[in-house]
């Protein structure tokens, strides 16, 4: 499948705020309350639109507990947007988002968007951690901030996209040098991306490069 | 195949870049012919599974008449000729250009166990049919210069690349028409083939010199359309962006009783009169054949008075015994692969018992069977209608059982190298006969096996020995592959005189370089990119030694995986398992019944026990009332540690935040713990509340550790295989999921006792056993290292998860148990070369598309529920030895930290 861009996506966040419900409501449209815990980290993929041009998202969900601290920083190198997630009815998730954040922006490139993440919405009556809070947080930290739910789907795509759309629009005021992939994007080929196919890809459909053959008739 | 040509990948321009790529390329690549090439188990059988149409198009819409097993038997991946065959692959399918079948195709690359797969099981008529052309084609190969020994590896390359000319008859030119292949009357296939294939090789082996020709790139040597079907092989290397399509699982284990036959009985001792009686049995699994005689009970040594009535065939309980009560069980016979098995002779004579009596390929005999009530006769018609079985020339009473098992291991026998090969413990090898011990003797044993078999049999093993000179191409590469190794090893390019445990090291090399199963040493002048750059330049390496200057054909560890040359046994059963016991219920060989479990594994009904031995909750001289006392005792112990946060009141646990921290998290992640098992599927089962049990009762155990996660990954199999103890169906009743859990904990406890320190707060654990999986994989595959190192991969954080679970996540949970059982009874640091095993099957892969650390990470998670079980393990093992103690001193650093 072509793409303008590839944008390489983390989700972090202490265990149990749903991330990896997050992905798969994103990723596949549904909820599944259960599943197993995630060890060291999981990916999924997805195509996006973003002002006419398909984006790839591929996206690292890691695993919470703090003793797997370590090799999640390992993963932080080379991505483009961070979703840092914490679960509305526990206090204590939203109390660590700090060191979550201190461990981004000490391992991630400085010009990742952070996305800060309210998850659980649908679960109001248990609410721990005011909308407010949340917004101040953000405000505070220079983040984006959203309420989701993964399993009504409540504002997951909106999430996904809009730190997509703030990338993108960093990378058409030329914040990213794109060639450098150490910033977590990759430009892809086809659907006529920014800087086009690169060089040595084929378009698919494109005529077979024709072969000289030399080395082997 | 006009949109794929050039793609044959063995010239460097064209090897696979994105600007090949074209359309064909792309429909080849996610056809199951490329599957079927690259031996992509899984992929072809869901492809074929979900459209059976597949197995007759060639992958490029077009009409080639190349089929997903044309390709499969070229490139010696045995499993999935016979996953196609199975699936109704017609075996007798041609290609259109020059007429020639799957079978001829697996003939002229020498992969033996896909021609005999042919001949035994699949398509006898087809193989059959074919038989005149096979004849042509089977003989091309192994008829090579003997006089190679001095040769450069150049050299060496292009005398044979000539002989191979010469040796084609006038039609095999590229356009050489079948009908000239088959001017010649063949007597029969099976001659035909013997003929050539004085042992096929019967495990995943190809010709070595099918392999030179492979990877010479100087396709001129390869007649016919041979030549085309080279095209390709690049958009094979091309991966699909998803797993999606992935199968299922194998299944369960496929094993068949085909024969068993009671009371049969050993004589221990020559005046017969104590005998042993037993129950003989031939067991297939995954169409292989093991023979297995095993006592009815620890102790059943029964004096026979009325010597020679063989009226009495009923199994006696011990009672009557004075003899030693653990004879019984050194008489064992556990299941011996067939191949294995070099003779058996009868002794039939018309007054008295009769009699068979086994000569192991290592040239020892066991001692002879006696069949209390007839049966001989019955027991070879069986045997026949399995395996072949040549009686020999000189004596009617013997027949070969192997006459066309692998060459190569037969020699390598004879040079004292089986042990390395089968890579356990030469644990019998004291005795003449007992235990079994497949395959693990000196030669001296097996000079002294010949001496004491009679004359007959003498003649039948010189004769084997002569057929051995015609292999001394094998024994050739055995040679030249001392140099290699040591080179590898580092130990310099000279050698004056091969060490013995050099030699032992060698010899999986040297089988390597004979049977590369094309999963990861197959094609290495296929790869591109920097690797292969590199690869180049080593294998341009000249070894000089007293014997003259060799080429290193092919380095790394890729060389040695697929060679181990034993048979997986079937699982150890309860059965056998008690014969690993004495009359008080002793086990009385600790490292027999560990090496045991590590070939085959342990059959579900005698996990509980055999577990519990593994993991050293019994001691190994314990007797069975001991052990029945130890249960108890661990009863108590245990309901008193539950008991520590059972009687926890509100106001105390009000006041230990860390504790209700850790027992919120455990609650949490037991509902997320193997969510897909059956054991756990339904929430809140009992289950689930005995899992919760056994990790909050650990917490109290080790607060120090407390809980961490991962830690219920590794209590659940703890906790099935102990709930699996007793009766299935229902709710357990509160005193016996007590006693459950009971045995779950101390299990688990147990088993954390050798992982604990994977989960400590540092890391330290782990990050010493990445840095040893870096050593090991320099050492093993300095061409991967360099790679990994050139694209900033030598963190090996991709491996941190196979690692903290010992794999858990990466296999089904019933291959998970086996997996365990394998490392638990195996090597220390077994775990660490399942890991280098993992990187080698797709170090293809990894050397041709992965240029960053996240498209490793990547290309390692999805490999979840995609590797295959056996063959790894089979290949840690080869690894291990090939590591010899280089490797074992660095994984003893990594197990120094574990502990």
């Amino acid at each position: 499948m072509s793409y303008a861009y590839l944008f390489k996506y983390i989700i972090i966040g202490d265990t149990g705020v749903g991330k990896s419900c997050l992905l798969l409501q994103f990723t596949d449209k549904r909820f599944q309350p259960v599943h197993d815990l995630t060890i060291g980290v999981e990916f999924g993929a997805r195509m996006i639109n973003i002002d006419g041009k398909q984006i790839k998202l591929q996206i690292w969900d890691t695993a919470g507990q703090e003793s797997f601290r370590s090799i999640t920083r390992s993963y932080y190198r080379g991505a483009a947007g961070a979703l840092l997630v914490y679960d509305i009815t526990r206090r204590e998730t939203f109390e660590h988002l700090a060191s979550w954040l201190e461990d981004a922006r000490q391992h991630a490139n400085p010009a990742m968007t952070i996305m800060l993440i309210g998850n659980k919405a649908d679960l109001a009556h248990r609410r721990a951690v005011t909308t407010e809070e949340g917004e101040q947080f953000a405000k505070e930290n220079g983040l984006v901030f959203l309420e989701t739910s993964a399993k009504t789907a409540v504002n997951v795509e909106e999430a996904f996209i809009n730190t997509a759309r703030a990338i993108h629009s960093k990378i058409q005021s030329g914040v990213f040098d794109v060639s450098n992939e150490s910033y977590g994007i990759k430009v892809g080929y086809g659907a006529g991306g920014a800087a086009g196919a690169a060089p040595g890809t084929v378009r698919p459909g494109d005529a077979a490069p024709q072969q000289t053959s030399s080395c082997c008739s | 195949m006009p949109a794929v040509r050039h793609g044959h990948g063995l010239c460097e321009c064209c090897a696979p870049t994105a600007a090949a790529e074209s359309l064909g390329e792309v429909s080849f690549a996610r056809s199951a012919c490329a599957a079927a090439l690259s031996g992509d188990y899984f992929r072809v059988k869901s492809l074929a599974t979900r459209t059976p149409a597949v197995l007759n198009e060639d992958g490029c819409g077009g009409s080639s008449g190349y089929t997903p097993l044309i390709y499969a038997a070229r490139e010696g991946h045995a499993d999935v000729v016979a996953l196609l065959l199975e699936l109704g692959a017609d075996p007798n399918a041609s290609t259109t250009a020059g007429s020639s079948t799957a079978l001829h195709r697996a003939a002229y690359m020498g992969h033996g166990a896909i021609v005999q797969l042919f001949l035994l099981q699949a398509a006898p008529q087809a193989a059959h049919s074919q038989h005149e052309s096979l004849r042509r084609w089977a003989r091309l190969k192994p008829q090579q210069p003997s006089s190679t020994l001095e040769m450069k590896g150049a050299q060496l390359r292009d005398g044979l690349l000539c002989q191979e000319q010469d040796s084609l008859p006038g039609g095999m030119s590229r356009e050489g028409s079948t009908c000239d292949r088959r001017d010649a009357a063949a007597p029969s296939l099976v001659e035909a083939v013997k003929e050539n294939w004085v042992g096929a090789p019967n495990r995943l082996a190809s010709h070595p010199i099918s392999e030179l020709v492979a990877n010479s790139g100087e396709e001129e040597a390869i007649p016919g359309d041979i030549e085309d079907e080279f095209e390709g092989v690049c958009a094979a290397n091309a991966s699909s962006d998803d797993f999606s399509d992935v199968g299922d699982d194998t299944g369960p284990a496929d094993t068949e009783v085909v024969f068993v036959k009671e009371g049969v009985c050993v004589f221990p001792t020559p005046s017969r009169r104590q005998r042993i009686m037993g129950r003989l049995s031939l067991i297939k699994q995954y169409n292989c054949l093991f023979i297995c005689w095993l006592p009815y009970a620890a102790g059943a040594v029964q004096q026979d008075v009325g010597s020679g009535s063989g009226s009495s065939d009923v199994p006696s309980d011990g009672g009557s015994s004075n003899g030693s009560a653990q004879g019984a069980t050194l008489y064992a016979v556990h299941p011996i692969p067939l191949s294995d098995v070099r003779a058996i002779h009868k002794h039939t004579p018309p007054l008295g018992q009769h009699r068979i009596t086994l000569t192991l390929a290592t040239g020892v005999s066991l001692p002879s069977l006696y069949f209390q009530n007839g049966g001989v006769k019955a027991f070879l018609s069986c045997l026949r209608l399995h395996t072949p079985l040549l009686r020999s020339a000189d004596d009617a009473n013997t027949y070969l059982v192997n006459d066309t098992a692998d060459p190569l291991q037969r020699s390598l026998c004879s040079l004292e190298l089986a042990d390395v090969l089968s890579g356990g413990p030469s644990g019998a090898a004291g005795s003449a006969f007992p235990a079994c011990a497949a395959g693990s003797l000196a030669a001296s044993q097996w000079q002294q096996g010949a001496a004491d078999g009679d004359m007959g049999l003498r003649a039948q093993l010189s004769e084997l020995v002569d057929r051995f000179q015609q292999l001394t191409q094998n024994a050739r590469d055995t040679a030249s592959s001392i140099f290699s190794a040591s080179m590898l090893l580092g130990t310099g390019g000279l050698l004056p005189e091969p060490q013995p445990s050099m030699a032992l090291r060698s010899a999986a090399a040297a089988a390597a370089l004979a049977g590369g199963d094309g999963s990861g040493s197959s094609g290495s002048s296929n790869r591109s990119g920097p690797g292969a750059a590199l690869e180049r330049r080593r294998s341009s390496l000249e070894a000089s030694t007293d014997l003259g200057v060799f080429e290193l054909i092919e380095g790394g560890a890729a060389a040695v995986m697929g060679t181990a040359a034993y048979a997986r046994p079937p699982p150890l059963s309860l059965a056998e398992l008690n014969t690993f016991f004495d009359a008080e219920g002793r086990l009385t060989n600790l490292a027999a019944f560990k090496q045991r479990v590590h070939r085959g594994g342990v059959e579900p009904e005698a996990r509980p026990e055999a577990w519990k031995l593994l993991l050293g909750l019994h001691a190994p001289g314990s007797t069975r009332a001991e052990r029945q006392a130890e249960v108890e005792r661990r009863r108590q112990a245990y309901q008193q540690l539950r008991s520590q946060w059972r009687g926890m009141s509100e106001t105390q646990q009000a006041r230990c935040s860390k504790w209700r921290e850790r027992r919120t998290r455990i609650e949490k992640d037991v509902r997320r713990t193997d969510c897909s098992h059956r054991f756990f599927a339904r929430e809140r089962s009992q289950a689930h509340t005995m899992l919760r049990h056994v990790l909050l009762t650990y917490e109290r155990y080790n607060q120090d550790l407390g809980y961490v996660q991962g830690m219920s990954d590794l209590a659940s199999p703890c906790l099935f295989v102990m709930r699996s103890a007793v009766a299935e169906g229902g709710q357990l009743a509160n005193r016996e999921a007590l006693g459950v859990e009971a045995e779950a904990f101390w299990c688990f406890a147990a088993l954390m006792e050798r992982m604990e320190s994977n989960f400590s707060s540092d890391s330290r654990a782990m990050h010493a056993q990445l840095l040893a999986l870096r050593s090991l994989v320099q050492l093993l595959d300095p061409p991967l290292f360099a790679h990994l190192e050139a694209h900033d991969c030598l963190s090996f954080f991709f491996c941190y998860r196979w690692l903290l679970i010992d794999f858990k996540r990466e296999f089904a949970f019933d291959e998970v148990l086996r997996l365990w059982e394998a490392l638990w009874a195996g090597v220390p640091g077994l775990n660490l070369f399942v890991v280098v095993a993992v990187l080698e099957h797709h170090r293809r892969r990894i050397l041709s598309e992965v240029f960053e650390f996240d498209a490793m990470l990547k290309f390692c998670v999805e490999l979840s529920g995609r590797l295959r079980l056996e063959p790894l393990l089979r290949d840690a093992e080869v690894l291990a030895t090939y590591a010899g103690d280089a490797g074992r001193d660095i994984v003893a650093t990594s197990v120094a930290a574990l502990l």
